[in-house]
Parts: C-alpha cells; sequence; structure tokens
C-alpha cells in the first residue's frame, strides 16, 4: 500500500510555526498561483516513520547480506564515511559562497583530486560527474572538443562488443558514430579487427580493464600502441579499478582519459542507484578541456578555477556531487597506500576463489584467471527445463542478493550467464556457503525444478509480472486513480 | 517456429504476402518468440513512402527493443491500428492479426530478393 | 607480495591465513593470477600515498580540515540554484536506513521492493506538483535535466535549433550547451524584456525565423522572476516546438502553476529544495516530468505498478527497452544510476509536510522575502529592480554598497551574503551601481532579518 492510499484527510506531520497564509498569494503573486493540490497524503509522523521504516526492511542491502552484484563491487560501506559526510560544516555550506569560506571543503576536494591522480596515473581531474554514465559523457565530450580542435574527421569510437551499455550510450550521447570491436577467443580484444578497424576516422577506443568478463587485457600495451600510432586516443572505464589499486595503473598502461566509479572501487553507497560521483582524470594535453570549475591550489590558498578557455562547459550546476566526494575521501585516507593494494589483491583473489568452488557446477568459459569478477554459465541447466533466472530467484530463498544475470551479451556468453563479484568485504565463510547454496540449488534443477521455477517463496512478493507492469503503464498513484 | 508458406522473408525477420497487388508485412514467428512477451508497437504513418530496407516501426518486448524494416518499397496504405492497441497480438498471431503494415508495391521484382519460406525455415533452424 | 597473519584493514575480514587457503583451493599464488599483466609493471614501490588513519585520527583530521571552512549559518541570503530550507528531523532519520543506502539498483525486484515503492511514490509526488502525466524515477541536478530535455526535444523534433530564455540561470544554460554542442544543435538566446522577463516579441520573431525543437524557459527565472509560462506556452505551440519549463527552486512547485496546464511538453528542474541539504552543491535531485505521449522518448528509469503472481501488488522497473543497457547507442540517454537515494528523501520530505505544509512553506517563502525586500529598501541602500514583476523568494535589488562591503557588514550575521550580479545582467540604477540577487526563505527568522537590516544600515 502506498503513502497516497494510507492517507487520512486532516492527518499531518507538518511542525512549523506558520500556516498557510492566503493573503500572500493573492497579494503578490495572484495570476500565477495554482490550485491546491488535494491528493497529497495527509498522514502523521508515526505514520510517515512506520511506513518507510517497513519498505526499507523490504530491501536487500549489503548491510544485511551477500551481494555479489557483478559490475557493481556492491563493497562494504563504511559507518565512518557517512558520519563525516553527515557533518553541518559541510552539509549546511552554499556551493556559491567565497572560496575563503569553504577552504575546508576545498581542501578535502584538492586532496582527493591528487589521490585519484596518484592512483591512476592521470595528470589531472574533474570531480563534477554524478555517476559513472555521466562521468563517460564527461570523457567522450573532452575527446570530442579535442578532436574537434585537432583532427575533426574522426567522428567514430571503437568500442569491445564486451563493453556495458552505457559506453555506446554515452559515445552516441557525445556525438560520436559507434563500432564495434569483436572479442577473441580468450576474452581479449580481437586485434586482427581493431588493427581493421583503427583507421583515420576513430577517435578513440573505449575499454574496461579488467573487462566486463573479470579478464585483464592481455594485449592492452599492444593495444596502446595501435591506437596512439594512428592518432586515436584511450579512454579508461574505470568500472573494475577494484582489482587494480596498487598493482597496475591506467595512466601508464597508456590511458588518456579515464572515469571511476566513486560508488564502486571507493566505498560510498549505492543508495538504491544513486547518487554516485564519477571523476574524470585526464593527461595534460587533455587538461585544458576539462568542465569548469576545477578545485586548484595557489599559494596554500585553494579555490574554484573557472578560466579555462578550451573546456567542454558544464556538466552540473555546480562542482559535483561533494557529499559523495567526502566519503570516498574518508575512505582513501583510511585505507591508505597498503590498504588500498590489500583491497584490490584480496577482491581478486575472492573472485578466483568463488569461481574454483562454482566451476564443476556452472563453468567459467575461458579456463584464465580472473581478476575482480568471474563470469559462469548456467548453460546446461536448461536439460531440466529451468532457466538461470530461476537459478537466480532460488538464491533469494537462500537468503542471498543473486549475482548479475544475462550479461554480458556476447558470444559465447549469449545466453544464460552470471557475473559473480565478491568484492573484499566478504569472508571465505560467507562465500563458502554462497557456493554451497549454488551448489545445492543445481542438485534442486535436477531433482525438483519446481522449486526453482516458483521461486522466490520466501520475498515479501513472489515474481513480479513485467510484461504486465509495461502493458498496463501505472507510473504514478493518479495513474491509479484513473483505472 | 511456425513459418507460413505464402509468405516470402527477410533476413532481419520481416515477412510480406502479396493480397492482391498490395504487400502485407509483420514480423515473423520466429522473430516474435525470440523477443518474448510484446508490449509496445510503434505507429507508422500511413502516406509514407518507403524504400525496401527503410525503418518501418520498432517493438518492444520488457527485455529487448528491435527495429522493424520494410522488406519492400512502397507506399504505406494502411496500419494495424489492432496491433498497436494489443501488442500481444504480434505474439499469438504473427502471420495474422498481428500484421503491422499494407503497402503498395512500387517494385514488385523486390519479392525475388527475399526467402521463400524452405529457405527462411533454413536459414533459422535452431 | 606477502600476506601477513593478522588482518590490519577493518574494511578486509580474511585474514592472511585464509587467503593462503583460498590460494591453495585457486591452486595459484597471487602472483601467477597477476601474470596476465603480461610484463606490464607493477606499480614500482607502491603508490605514493600516506599510510591510513585508524578512524579516530581520521575524526581529528577531518574537524581540523572542516573547521577551516567559516563558522555555522542561520540562514541565506544567497540562493540561485541552492536554497537553504528547514529539513524535518524525520527526513535524514528515514532516509538513512540502511536499507535503503546500502541497496543497489532495484533489477530484482522481489528483494527491493522497499526502492521500487518509495520510487513510484516519488513519481506520484512529482507527476502532481509538476501537473504532469509522467515522471521519471530521478536525475542529477537541475541542469542536467534541463539538458537531457532539451535533447529529448531534439529526438521528437529533429530541428537542429533550440531557444533558451535570456533569464535561464546561466549555469543551467552552460550545461544546455555542453550537452547540445556536439550534435551541432544551435542553442539561440531569446532576449529580456525591460520587466526581467523573456519577450514575447523577441520568441515569436525567432520561431518564426526557422524550425525549432524546444523553447526553455524558467521560472521563477534567473532574476527571480515569475514567468507567464501559460502565455509562452500558447505562442510555442503555435510554432510546434516542445515547450521545457524549468525551475531552480523545488519549493515554488507549491504555489506556481507548471505543467498541462501552461502547456508543457516538459517539466524539469532541481528537487534539492524538497528535504536535501545544500552540500556545496550535491548531490542534487533532478526532476523530471513529461506528457505519456513521449514514454518512449524521455531518459532515465521509471517505476511502474504491477503484480506479482499471486496477484499483488508488487512494484518493477518499467518502459526499459528505453536504456542504455538493452538499446546500447540508440538508448534515449546514457543514464542509469541516478539519485534515488535522493529522489526517497524528496518523498519523505512531502509526506512530511503534506499539501497544506508544501503551500505554507511557499507562502512563506514569497512572504520573507517581501519583508526582506521592504526592510532593505527602507534603509536606503537598496531599490528594487524590475519592481513591477511578480517573484517568489528571490529578487534583484540595486544598491550603494559594493560586494565587499557587503560581505564584511555582513561578516558577524549568521547567514551567507547575497549573489553579487556581474555588470549588464539587470539594468544600472542611478547612484546604485551594484546588483545582488537576494534570497530569503523560511529560514530567515524575524530575529535574523533584524540583524541583516542593522548590519546594512
Amino acid at each position: 500500500m502506498t503513502l497516497f492510499e494510507k492517507s487520512v484527510a486532516g492527518r499531518s506531520a507538518f511542525s512549523f510555526g506558520f500556516e498557510e497564509d492566503r493573503a500572500v498569494a493573492e497579494r503578490y503573486i495572484p495570476e500565477f498561483a495554482r490550485a491546491a493540490v488535494k491528493s497529497l497524503p495527509q498522514v502523521a509522523e508515526l505514520d510517515l516513520v512506520r511506513h518507510f521504516t517497513n519498505l526499507a526492511t523490504m530491501n536487500y542491502s549489503v548491510d544485511t547480506g551477500f551481494y555479489p552484484l557483478g559490475s557493481c563491487t556492491m563493497k562494504y560501506n563504511p559507518k565512518i564515511n557517512e558520519r563525516m559526510a553527515a557533518d553541518p560544516r559541510l552539509t549546511a555550506r552554499h556551493p556559491l559562497d567565497d572560496a575563503a569560506g569553504n577552504q575546508g571543503i576545498l581542501q578535502m576536494e584538492f586532496e582527493l583530486k591528487e589521490s585519484l591522480q596518484e592512483i591512476t596515473g592521470m595528470d589531472d581531474f574533474t570531480l563534477q560527474p554524478a555517476c559513472g554514465a555521466h562521468g563517460e559523457l564527461t570523457g567522450m565530450l573532452i575527446i570530442h572538443a579535442y578532436m574537434r580542435d585537432h583532427d575533426a574527421k574522426r567522428t567514430k569510437v571503437l568500442i569491445p562488443d564486451s563493453a556495458h551499455g552505457t559506453n555506446p550510450a554515452s559515445a552516441s550521447m557525445a556525438g560520436f558514430q559507434v563500432v564495434t570491436v569483436p572479442s577473441n577467443e580468450r576474452g581479449g580484444v580481437d586485434m586482427d579487427a581493431l588493427d581493421k578497424l583503427m583507421d583515420d576516422t576513430v577517435a578513440a577506443i573505449m575499454l574496461t580493464n579488467p573487462n566486463t568478463v573479470g579478464l585483464f587485457e592481455e594485449n592492452i600495451t599492444r593495444i596502446a600502441e595501435l591506437v596512439h600510432a594512428r592518432g586515436g586516443l584511450l579512454y579508461y572505464d574505470g568500472a573494475n579499478l577494484n582489482a587494480l589499486m596498487g598493482l597496475i595503473r591506467p595512466g601508464d598502461l597508456g590511458f588518456d582519459v579515464v572515469h571511476l566509479n566513486l560508488h564502486k572501487t571507493f566505498a560510498t553507497p549505492h543508495g538504491g542507484g544513486g547518487p554516485g560521483a564519477a571523476p574524470v582524470g585526464v593527461k595534460k594535453f587533455l587538461a585544458d578541456y576539462l568542465p569548469i570549475p576545477v578545485v586548484v591550489c595557489r599559494g596554500g590558498q585553494y579555490a574554484l578555477d573557472e578560466n579555462r578557455p578550451h573546456t567542454i562547459g558544464r556538466m552540473s550546476g555546480f562542482y559535483g556531487n561533494t557529499a559523495v566526494l567526502a566519503r570516498a575521501y574518508v575512505y582513501i585516507k583510511m585505507m591508505g597506500r597498503d590498504g588500498l593494494l590489500a583491497t584490490s589483491r584480496a577482491a581478486v583473489i575472492n573472485a578466483n576463489y568463488v569461481k574454483a568452488l562454482l566451476s564443476p557446477y556452472f563453468p567459467p568459459a575461458y579456463d584464465r584467471p580472473v581478476m575482480h569478477e568471474t563470469v559462469l554459465s548456467a548453460k546446461g541447466y536448461d536439460k531440466y527445463g529451468v532457466t538461470l533466472l530461476d537459478i537466480a530467484k532460488r538464491l533469494m530463498d537462500y537468503g542471498y542478493h543473486p549475482p548479475t544475470i544475462y550479461f554480458p551479451h556476447f558470444p559465447p556468453y549469449a545466453e544464460e550467464v552470471m557475473m559473480v563479484e565478491p568484492t573484499e568485504s566478504e569472508s571465505k565463510e560467507t562465500m563458502d556457503s554462497f557456493c554451497d547454496a549454488l551448489i545445492k540449488i543445481s542438485q534442486e534443477a535436477k531433482e525438483n525444478p519446481d522449486l526453482l521455477l516458483s521461486a522466490p517463496h520466501d520475498t515479501v512478493v513472489t515474481r513480479v509480472n513485467e510484461t504486465y507492469a509495461a502493458r498496463h503503464l501505472i507510473t504514478s498513484h493518479r495513474d491509479k486513480k484513473g483505472t | 517456429m511456425k513459418i507460413q508458406n505464402d509468405a516470402r522473408y527477410a533476413k532481419s525477420d520481416e515477412w510480406v504476402r502479396v493480397e492482391g497487388g498490395v504487400a502485407v508485412v509483420g514480423v515473423s514467428d520466429y522473430a516474435q518468440g525470440k523477443l518474448g512477451d510484446v508490449v509496445f508497437v510503434g505507429d507508422i504513418s500511413v502516406g509514407s513512402t518507403l524504400k525496401a530496407g527503410d525503418l518501418l516501426t520498432s517493438v518492444e518486448s520488457v527485455k529487448a527493443a528491435s527495429d522493424v524494416y520494410t522488406p519492400v518499397s512502397g507506399k504505406v496504405l494502411e496500419v494495424n491500428h489492432e496491433v498497436t492497441a494489443k501488442p500481444e497480438l504480434l505474439n499469438s498471431d504473427a502471420f495474422g492479426a498481428g500484421w503491422l503494415a499494407k503497402i503498395e508495391l512500387s517494385n514488385p521484382d523486390e519479392l525475388n530478393g527475399l526467402m521463400s519460406a524452405t529457405d527462411y525455415a533454413e536459414y533459422r533452424k535452431e | 607480495m606477502q600476506s601477513t597473519g593478522r588482518n590490519r584493514f577493518s574494511f578486509i575480514p580474511a585474514t592472511g591465513d585464509e587467503q593462503q587457503a583460498m590460494l591453495q583451493k585457486i591452486g595459484l599464488q597471487f602472483d601467477d593470477i597477476v601474470k596476465c599483466f603480461a610484463g606490464n609493471s607493477c606499480v614500482e614501490g607502491g603508490l605514493d600515498l600516506p599510510d591510513g588513519l585508524t578512524e579516530d585520527q581520521m575524526v581529528d583530521y577531518w574537524d581540523t580540515m572542516m573547521s577551516q571552512n567559516s563558522g555555522p549559518r542561520k540562514a541565506s541570503l544567497l540562493g540561485a540554484g541552492a536554497y537553504m530550507h528547514f529539513i524535518p528531523a524525520v527526513v535524514p532519520h528515514l532516509a538513512s536506513l540502511p536499507g535503503f543506502v546500502t541497496a543497489y539498483t532495484p533489477y530484482q525486484p522481489e528483494i527491493s521492493q522497499g526502492t521500487l515503492q518509495s520510487l513510484f511514490e516519488f513519481q506520484s509526488f512529482m507527476v502532481e506538483l509538476t501537473d504532469m502525466e509522467l515522471a521519471n524515477c530521478s536525475m542529477y541536478d537541475g541542469a542536467s535535466s534541463t539538458a537531457e530535455a532539451m535533447l529529448m526535444a531534439h529526438r521528437v523534433k529533429k530541428a537542429d535549433r533550440v531557444l533558451v530564455a535570456a533569464t535561464v540561470n546561466p549555469d543551467y544554460l552552460a550545461t544546455v550547451r555542453t550537452y547540445l554542442e556536439p550534435h551541432g544543435i544551435a542553442v539561440d538566446v531569446v532576449k529580456m524584456n525591460g520587466d526581467g522577463r523573456v519577450s514575447m516579441e523577441d520568441l515569436e520573431s525567432k520561431l518564426s525565423v526557422t524550425a525549432c525543437s524546444a523553447v526553455l524557459v524558467q521560472s521563477p527565472n534567473y532574476l527571480g522572476i515569475i514567468e507567464d509560462l501559460g502565455a509562452i506556452g500558447t505562442i510555442v505551440h503555435r510554432h510546434d516546438a516542445l515547450f521545457v519549463e524549468s525551475f531552480t527552486e523545488a519549493m515554488a512547485l507549491g504555489l506556481l502553476k507548471y505543467g498541462v496546464g501552461t502547456g508543457a511538453d516538459v517539466v524539469v528542474g532541481d528537487g534539492q529544495s524538497l528535504g536535501l541539504s545544500m552540500s556545496f552543491g550535491g548531490p542534487h535531485l533532478g526532476v523530471f516530468a513529461t506528457l505519456k505521449k513521449y514514454n518512449r522518448d524521455f531518459p532515465g528509469r521509471i517505476v511502474g505498478e504491477s503484480i506479482d503472481t499471486k496477484g499483488r501488488q508488487a512494484f518493477v522497473m518499467t518502459l526499459r527497452a528505453r536504456e542504455q543497457d538493452i538499446r546500447r547507442e540508440k538508448a534515449t540517454s546514457n543514464i542509469c544510476s541516478n539519485h534515488a537515494l535522493n529522489a526517497l528523501t524528496a518523498a519523505v520530505y512531502l509526506g512530511s509536510v503534506g499539501e497544506s505544509g508544501f503551500r505554507a512553506l511557499a507562502c512563506e517563502n514569497v512572504a520573507k522575502l517581501q519583508k526582506l525586500v521592504s526592510g532593505l529598501e527602507a534603509t536606503g541602500h537598496f531599490t528594487r529592480v524590475f519592481k513591477q514583476s511578480p517573484v517568489f523568494n528571490e529578487a534583484v535589488l540595486a544598491s550603494s554598497i559594493p560586494p565587499e562591503d557587503m560581505r564584511s557588514r555582513l561578516a558577524g550575521v549568521p547567514v551567507f551574503p547575497p549573489l553579487a550580479l556581474a555588470r549588464g545582467i539587470a539594468p544600472e540604477v542611478q547612484g546604485m551601481p551594484h546588483t545582488y540577487l537576494i534570497c530569503a526563505t523560511e529560514m530567515l527568522k524575524d530575529s535574523i532579518l533584524k540583524q541583516v537590516l542593522g548590519a546594512l544600515s
């Protein structure tokens, strides 16, 4: 039941020292005042508290259990981050107030920028983008502007078939034509295909490394040489950086532009789908193209620099998701040099461990060690009449969030694959019992497939009808009243 | 997979059947099966003139979206409003009630470039 | 690389022994795994970062750093896109519940009903307040939502030209330009009239030249003035463009007309005022509401009501085939993660204040600004520019006090000083060479107002 359906006329949780002053509207804005909206819910404060507290319990979350959603890096979100980000000295600051009054925040942002430069091997950063896709768009707009100034015939962007959907969508939104590069039999970029496609109309190649199959791109040096030699740039999608911190840096591998997902690698919470933050790093020759403003430090004073003549402009109203940046800053400060290395190391060991335990039941397509996540196949289970979706839904009955399913889409992964990313946050016993559950489910598939087909059984709702939702389109309380 | 013998087929899974000089166009039963439950069929404008291979409309399921191209050239004479209102017709009767548009054939020779039912069955053999 | 027996990192549970046991099961040493780096050397000597801090050290470090910000403010004369409003305690309390905070995008609806239902409720609030037919479950902020609305209009109308009112917040305009530039869409600015509102004559004449995909107007506009959206909408539709209504101050939704009644095709704006702190510019909340006829064209995620296998009410993401993970380069936008938690926060806030409270707050904002303006005018150092035009909670005032002076005079008052406008934005007033965009909200209590007026007299 929605809050709207719980409304009782006359109830209120409003507690201010004034009431509606009708004369104000009549006097100052007579022709523009709208009629009162009578359909908003009227509830008392406890109604509101119970409503949302109960909703929160209907969510699976990292704080309640194992959330191995591949490519999303659902690591633990340290509580100290939340406390620091809720500091009123940050939350109550107006973004347009004088820099002199915001030296603490600007110092935090500047130090965060410096840390990210060191972690990635890039020369400069913008902290403005609001999340991964926004970071990709920012990065691709930078490349677009650079090519407009230097080599305007380069209007295409190469993207491997294994890439996240955001990559082609971002490239297209930045005005590029997208060309897909196939993968080779080892799960990396097909070098022959790249050789053919990489001509003087190509502005850049977008790569995720480790890629979406959890594999490090073995040919990265050759790719970088080839693309650079033919006048293109390399874009690094940092979705999977959690595998590499302190081990290897995208900047050293030849990438010219990177974006990082702070809500993945740097432990800021996912919030049910954001807000995140996605700083974008560039090599020196692209620094003039960063969106304004850029945080700088001059003579010990921190400031926001708006003077970048080649800037792509602005990506949002202000300077980025400061409260999210603060969480990532605290995380990096607390992990430090050794902690970040230990993080990536543990993330890689955990993923390979899960792969080792599950391989006999759900084979990986490539017989190679993986980085921070592993892609496993459930293809053989169709002979019992169950699909991967059924397996995933059954996992919920065992108390786990399913892995990412039906991604990546490219051969040999066309169908029935799950991507498991345990992250460094999980203990051996959690992974052991998760794998036990999947192994049990693989037995159930053979012995009692109905158990999977009707799953989940122990959740607040059973399988939700997506087709019904799409054919009946009720997307607001107003639609319900209409039906 | 149902296949209708008196229709010709495009590689992109559209079918065309000629009825009294007019081409009736739809998507094949194979294609609807791949899409799953169809939840949306886009509008097609009557009177527009299309070349073979032009975008006719797009259809959506909850998990996929697919562009539909006209296999023949000509002017759109009539569209199936019933299928836009009830997209599930595409699932239940792709060759019948799920037809999409009627096109006045401007170049009947194009039909020869399309696959026969037998060839299409071979092409989409699972 | 050596593993240590003792775990020194509280966020990594595995001990060295456990990692050894895992590596044994894997059948490889860690160095074997990273052989795939294939000659690309590891970071030599490790990253050049300091050692990690413990939690208590972190608190000290943070405290020292944040104490360099200036002291607490009880109200703000500064608005221009970020607004200081009262946030009821229940709002951050509920929005901080870990079930909401540490979940992700509700891909698996059976175990995500909390997020899905709260987003459905947010959409319902937005549909009511914007008076539109359909609202997505959030965008990043007002500026980027506005830019996305212009891209949507271009997808629908395909004309490579859009019009933007000169009275739109300049940072929103800059964001629109950034988004449209690579597509070769021309952004023409419609002139402002002497009354601080968009010129209907210029709009009409610019629309008559060549086809436009969209006309963007903001209300209240950058100067705080309420635009006549209904009259503008009529002109826009005569020329077959999409009418995009934008707002920076969501509190205005409590009192002003937007949406179908004023001819809007899209209503976009920033929802920060709905229970979210300013947090130095982010995260804010992007609002995007439109008409059902554009339900295959709009960007961003949307939640629909459905049923489960037992016929019970259940929520699920819908209209997914527009999105990047399905349609890749043909998607309506690249957006996936949005600002879901902030949408939930806004839903809690609106549930808390309710319709009558929200309207009361909007009226209070209007009243406070009027009180501030008349108080400032009474000092003799200020006069309102665009005097005849209706305003919401911001207004432009000309003043004899220069910005540096304004700052120092207000130094002892717990308010953010107003925004000094660049020359040329507002007409010059004899003897008062400086212009300010001044904001008042319900936070400007009489006692603070008195201090402000005292300092500026």
